[in-house]
């Protein structure tokens, strides 16, 4: 049958642009590449780490570098792209976990309050870096068969659409390049754009979060690895900072109720507009860094929200925890 | 069933080599040998579909058999009366599953109800939550109206009633059972009596057409499509434009179109590689010049099956009250589809349509063009009735779409600048794809008198399909009904 065979060259095709050509994987298999020597790195010349992961409200919010430098913590950005779904960046970040490392679990807030989603980018990076051990679902009684994770690897229409639109346009075909990755694993963008605040989902947990949370919990104590949740600083509109604050408080409670909650006052909600480069979730250079020093401090300290805080800041929101603390000078 | 999942495609590879292997073993075994795999092949699909559904369908299906055999026995001038109660019977548990929460909360306004089987998963919010969440059967719709045809077309042509192992395999004929074709008696029951497992390659060969042809109308159309609308449909309810709310409807409407189709020829083609011919059951709607001719297109089996038990029973068109039989049959028709008023609409207008159609369809005598226009204007605008659930928001979008003043300059292009631009590109591309093969379909019909004769080209389609299939798949949309 000639047209099956057509279609197993088609597929190869496919996948050979996958490996070798796509802008996006290219991109992110250079990242991945860079995020893997630093931890290395770290393992040669320090008894422990910290690993912080999330997508890419990570990826461009914590300068592992400067961590080092200013602070003496080594800390290494695992962050990525939100999109390839919290399976796989959990996994790819605790394939460089060591025993007496911490983890901190920096995934965006809409990653757990909705049910976990096959990544078609997750499918194609690990396809193109030959890790497929990151599409693999151990906290799952029901995990995905191999051939949902083969057939993620197929283009689709809007990438072809996105591809030739950009194509013709003479625009570049991925919107970050290597020039943005730095030691470390940190990200940066010089693109500025506009856009619109959000805040997190009202959602609360959803059950593949608590089946997830709970494995990863184990897996760690296990393993003893210290671990925590960080919500990733993203930028709220001012007008809606209240609601966002108090449906912020009521998913960081149940978190808590899960794993330690890392205590940063503002709750990972900024009304800095200035603070973020192409997007809410992207923060700038120098408030990175301001970010990263605070950061410091959080790790070092091991400072986590008891729950019962948290739940007293949900019934009184007037509380001292939530004036907007000034932002530290920024410094080079 | 999902014929979109490769995981489909893997089981019934194991199972048709499992009958393989049995077939040469037992090679000198009768027809009945050969139906027991059928039957035993169907089962074992659907129950890794969903347990509960198989076991439902096993239910309904030894309850309608022994039904209809009880029937038949009985005095002919009191077979009528039985009949009015077997039909009941049989539709009980389309009832119970789909309806219950509707009929009960929606309609009657009554206590909340404890249901008496429930797969679903209670809330605490008590009985109502659990009918509620009732999980419906799949294909409990079709199969039902395939069965309760089967007991009238067996009582009215004298039909004798066939082995057990053969109802069930016509009342379960894997291809077809979750969502049709629903296939008659007279056209299925023949085929099924003298089927053996044999290879045919021309029979093969068209069947993998078909198949291949449903899968790129499934997984390149209806799939891109609802990508498309579900975008589209976000920006329609936060900033209800009357430009956005058309958008969606176009491609609610081409979505839905291919989803199901693609599930009808890729039944079709499963059918036929077995050397099993099931019933076309949409022969390109959108190329219609009239609503009436629309319906001879759309889900045709379900249509004809209305029009034989309903709709000519009661009169059909020749009697005073023609236009209350098409309302009573459309608006049946919608609640078939779904459990919500906003079914019941969608039926009532094409109910309207139709009636206007008959009226002065003939009389106004417009051109083909004219007509066609016109013809998907109200097709399109029903989906509407259709997808939008919520029903304060479907009648300030039907709201919009009638108030002219909506349709200023400014409202258009406020449209398009809040509309992402790769969202809107990606859009345009996809109906522009959709309009190139509407375009093959329509001559498909005028040049070689069949549906979709020119879009016979496995080889791009397949091409199309592994190039422009999304990542993440959908399921079926009918599978919802």
């Amino acid at each position: 049958m000639k047209f099956l065979a057509i279609a197993i060259a088609t597929g190869m095709a496919c996948l050979a642009w996958l490996k070798w050509l796509d802008p996006e994987v290219n991109f992110y298999r250079a990242a991945v590449l860079n995020k893997q020597e630093w931890a290395e790195k770290l393992d040669r010349q320090y008894p422990s780490k910290t690993v912080v992961y999330g997508g890419s409200s990570a990826a461009f919010a914590i300068d592992a570098g400067r961590l080092l430098r200013n602070h003496r913590l080594p800390v290494v950005n695992m962050g990525l792209h939100a999109g390839m779904g919290p399976e796989m960046l959990t996994l790819f970040a605790l394939s460089e976990v060591r025993p007496g490392d911490s983890l901190v679990i920096a995934l965006e807030t809409d990653h757990l309050t909705a049910p976990f989603l096959p990544s078609s980018l997750a499918a194609k990076l690990s396809w193109a870096t030959g890790n497929s051990q990151w599409l693999e679902q151990p906290w799952s009684e029901h995990p995905r068969p191999w051939s949902s994770r083969v057939m993620l690897l197929r283009p689709g229409g809007m990438y072809v659409v996105a591809m030739s639109a950009k194509f013709l346009a003479g625009a570049p075909l991925y919107r970050y390049s290597k020039d943005d990755l730095h030691e470390g694993g940190w990200m940066t963008t010089s693109d500025r754009r506009s856009f619109k605040g959000g805040g997190p989902g009202s959602s609360p947990l959803s059950a593949d979060a608590k089946t997830f949370l709970a494995w990863l919990r184990d897996r760690c104590a296990q393993a003893g690895v210290k671990v925590a949740y960080l919500p990733p600083r993203s930028y709220t509109d001012p007008d809606h900072h209240d609601a966002a604050r108090h449906r912020q408080l009521r998913l960081l409670e149940e978190i808590s109720r899960w794993v330690p909650v890392l205590k940063d006052p503002e709750l990972g909600l900024s009304t800095v507009r200035e603070d973020y480069a192409d997007t809410p979730n992207h923060l700038t250079e120098s408030a990175a860094r301001a970010y990263s020093d605070q950061l410091a401090g959080w790790i070092k300290n091991w400072d986590v929200w008891e729950p019962e805080e948290l739940r007293a800041l949900l019934k009184s929101p007037s509380s001292t925890a939530t004036a907007v603390t000034a932002p530290p000078p920024r410094s080079l | 069933m999902n014929f979109a999942d490769f995981r489909f495609w893997q089981l019934c590879f194991y199972g048709l080599g499992t009958i393989l292997v049995l077939k040469l073993l037992f090679s000198k075994a009768g027809p009945a040998f050969d139906k027991s795999l059928l039957l035993l092949l169907g089962l074992f699909l659907l129950y890794v579909a969903s347990p509960e559904s198989c076991l439902v369908f096993i239910l309904i299906s030894i309850g309608s058999y022994l039904g209809i055999r009880w029937l038949v026995h009985r005095e002919k001038q009191h077979q009528k009366r039985y009949l009015f109660l077997l039909i009941p019977l049989q539709l009980l548990p389309l009832v119970y599953y789909k309806y219950g929460y509707f009929l009960s909360h929606d309609v009657l306004g009554l206590p909340l109800l404890q249901p008496l089987v429930d797969f679903g998963d209670p809330s605490t919010d008590g009985w109502a939550s659990s009918l509620k969440n009732l999980i419906i059967p799949a294909g409990i719709s079709f199969y039902t109206f395939q069965k309760i045809a089967f007991v009238l077309d067996t009582l009215a042509f004298k039909k004798p009633v066939p082995t057990f192992l053969d109802y069930f395999n016509f009342s379960g004929f894997f291809p077809q059972v979750i969502a049709g074709p629903i296939e008659r008696r007279h056209d299925l029951l023949p085929q099924i009596e003298q089927f053996r497992f044999r290879w045919s390659a021309p029979a093969i060969d068209e069947g993998a057409t078909w198949i291949v042809l449903g899968l790129f109308f499934k997984l390149v159309l209806a799939d891109n499509f609802a990508i498309a609308f579900d975008g589209v449909a976000q920006l329609a309810n936060s900033h209800l434009n009357v430009y956005h709310v058309w958008a969606a409807n176009l491609l609610f409407g081409l979505r839905i179109y291919y989803d199901f189709a693609g599930y009808s020829l890729i039944a079709l083609g499963l059918a036929r590689c077995l050397g099993i011919r099931l019933t076309l059951n949409f022969a390109s709607p959108y190329c219609a010049t009239s609503c009436t001719e629309f319906w001879r297109r759309w889900h045709i089996t379900l249509s004809q099956w209305f029009r034989d038990y309903l709709y000519i029973p009661s009169g059909g068109g020749r009697v005073r009250w023609w236009a209350f039989n098409i309302f009573t049959v459309f608006i049946l028709s919608g609640i078939w589809h779904g459990a919500g008023w906003n079914f019941v609409l969608w039926g009532a207008l094409h109910g309207l349509f139709l009636v206007v159609n008959r009226l002065w369809g003939k009389r106004l005598a417009l051109p083909a063009v004219a007509g066609w226009f016109i013809t998907m204007t109200v097709c399109f605008l029903a989906w509407l009735c259709f997808y939008e659930m919520d029903t304060t928001r479907l009648w300030q979008k039907l709201a919009l779409i009638f108030t002219p003043g909506e349709y200023r300059w400014s409202a258009l292009t406020e449209a398009v600048t809040l509309w992402d631009a790769t969202d809107l590109a990606f859009s345009l591309c996809f109906v522009g794809l959709a309009g190139v093969v509407l375009c093959l379909e329509w001559w498909s019909i005028r040049w070689k008198k069949e549906p979709y004769a020119l879009l016979w080209n496995r080889s791009l389609l397949v091409i199309l399909t592994v190039i422009l299939s999304p990542g993440i798949n959908n399921g079926f949309i009918y599978f919802a009904f």
